[in-house]
């Protein structure tokens, strides 16, 4: 296969994704059409690896949950009851593995090890922001910062402030009331804002 | 609206939560109040500041490799009956599988567990009808003359490990036309007795059939396709197997080839026997323990390999 026909390929396969919708896609996957479900892999694996990995902190592990959420959402595609929301299905799913994966590694499953790489501790007299480094940094802080959450709310936190979900969608996928996810965003932001401050221009406490 | 009215719900109107009336007022208010202007202006920058948050991870295609390779093992064992079309979506699929040459091989996959199981379940309660049946015909007509199991003096000999329901279990006869359910309580009553020799197998099925022509002949469909679910979970096995040949020795390869071609010669002499009597329960009950050896082995080879 030369280098064309594989361009071609994954061009057809670009617009394919941009053209179908999801109900039209989840009919293929269900009438056995393999490459259907590929293309909503494709659509999706990046926000749903991202909101997993966020949750468990950890690149290896949140790749194998991704795989095992997409396993799942294929496994129960038929039972997929409104086809409109197979996004939030799908991050509910993700959700669960990754809660499952919480409980079953972690002693205190509401907080999570960080990987070393790319995180950095920094104390109050460290943050000093170098212009060189302070995507790093930042990236680093952010990660701690998630981290330390604990697990309701940094779901909360990861599905708003990251993925742009509503608070309907919120709900939705992890089954909380709307003013528990009200009250858990709040406090979330709250420490998040804390542990990034040096970063912000402006140090107002909403 | 005042400062304690706007900065509770400030968060809702900077997320869009809000109804349009609210959020008008809101915006009313941001616009003459420096205070709740500055949190608004707060909350957008940390916005600005999360969204520059980037993570090490990378969908690479081992990512879509791994979950096709799940998809393909256990698809046709959870959505998929085995029909033809079907099984050639999966085989399709397989083929994928040992293509994607990304993560470990699985071996005794889901699929040949469950085709296996389908297959075993068929074959008991089939095999447990038919020589329900047949016990009763004899023994209306002599008095039980059980004999001793044939225990297979070829090398070939098929142990009745895997099917033993199937191979084993003779149903105690009923003295009446109960029996031509193999009702629950009958199989949670099985009676372990050596299998009849071939010598004494039952009379030909087609004197039966003429009786019950309709079970009979579901009877018979339900062990063809048991046999092609053992052909199939075998199939797999064998890719399995074949995959990882190149990991062992000579010596083991030999071995486990002989015991292989040992149980294929066996597979072989039991369907030329069912080709000849094809009614015959008991040459399709050894057909079948035949197969199940052959599943057996792979997962015994694949497992310990």
């Amino acid at each position: 296969m030369d280098a064309l026909m594989l361009v071609s390929q994954e061009s057809r396969r670009a617009d394919m994704t941009g053209m179908n919708r999801s109900a039209e896609l989840i009919a293929r996957v269900r009438s056995g059409d393999d490459e259907a479900f590929r293309l909503i892999f494709d659509r999706y694996a990046r926000p749903v690896m991202s909101f997993i990995y966020d949750m468990v902190g950890q690149r290896e592990l949140a790749e194998e949950l991704a795989q095992e959420t997409f396993v799942r959402a294929y496994r129960g595609i038929q039972g997929l009851k409104d086809d409109t929301k197979l996004s939030t299905w799908l991050f509910g799913i993700a959700k669960n593995v990754a809660r499952e994966s919480l409980r079953s590694k972690f002693k205190d499953h509401n907080r999570v090890e960080m990987e070393d790489d790319g995180v950095t501790q920094l104390s109050d007299k460290e943050l000093l922001p170098d212009d060189q480094l302070i995507n790093k940094e930042l990236n680093g802080v952010i990660q701690t910062a998630l981290a330390c959450l604990d697990a309701d709310k940094r779901e909360v936190f990861t599905l708003k402030v990251f993925q742009q979900r509503s608070y309907e969608e919120i709900a939705e996928i992890t089954g909380f009331s709307i003013p528990k996810l009200k009250t858990d965003l709040h406090r979330a932001r709250a420490e998040m804002r804390r542990r990034i401050q040096p970063y912000l221009g402006v140090g107002y406490e909403v | 609206m005042k400062c304690e009215d706007c900065l509770p719900i400030i968060e809702e109107y900077f997320d869009g939560e809000l109804n349009a009336k609210t959020a008008e007022q809101i915006a009313a208010h941001i616009a003459g109040c420096a205070e709740c202007n500055a949190a608004f202006e707060a909350l957008e920058q940390e916005q600005t500041l999360y969204a520059s948050y980037t993570r090490e991870i990378d969908v690479n295609p081992a990512l879509w490799a791994g979950v096709q390779a799940r998809i393909n093992q256990e698809a046709p064992a959870t959505t998929v009956p085995a029909d033809s079309v079907r099984q050639s979506s999966w085989l399709a699929g397989l083929r994928g599988f040992f293509t994607s040459l990304v993560s470990v091989p699985r071996f005794s996959p889901a699929l040949a567990a469950a085709l296996v199981v389908v297959a075993v379940g068929a074959t008991v309660v089939v095999m447990s009808y038919l020589q329900s049946r047949s016990q009763t015909e004899q023994i209306a007509k002599t008095p039980a003359t059980e004999t001793t199991a044939p225990k297979s003096s070829e090398s070939t000999a098929v142990p009745p490990s895997v099917p033993d329901n199937g191979n084993q279990v003779a149903v105690a006869p009923s003295t009446s036309k109960e029996e031509v359910t193999a009702s629950k309580e009958e199989k949670n009553n099985i009676e372990v007795k050596p299998v009849k020799s071939s010598a004494e197998k039952p009379r030909s099925l087609e004197a039966k059939a003429t009786k019950q022509p309709d079970s009979i002949s579901d009877a018979e469909q339900l062990l063809r396709d048991a046999e092609r679910k053992y052909v199939a979970a075998i199939t797999i096995l064998k890719r399995d197997y074949d995959k990882r040949r190149s990991q062992l020795n000579a010596e083991t390869i030999a071995r486990f080839d002989a015991a292989l071609d040992n149980i294929d010669r066996t597979i072989a002499a039991t369907k030329a026997a069912v080709k000849k009597n094809p009614g015959d329960p008991i040459a399709l009950q050894y057909m079948l323990a035949a197969y199940a050896k052959k599943v057996e082995v792979l997962k015994d080879i694949n497992q310990g390999s």
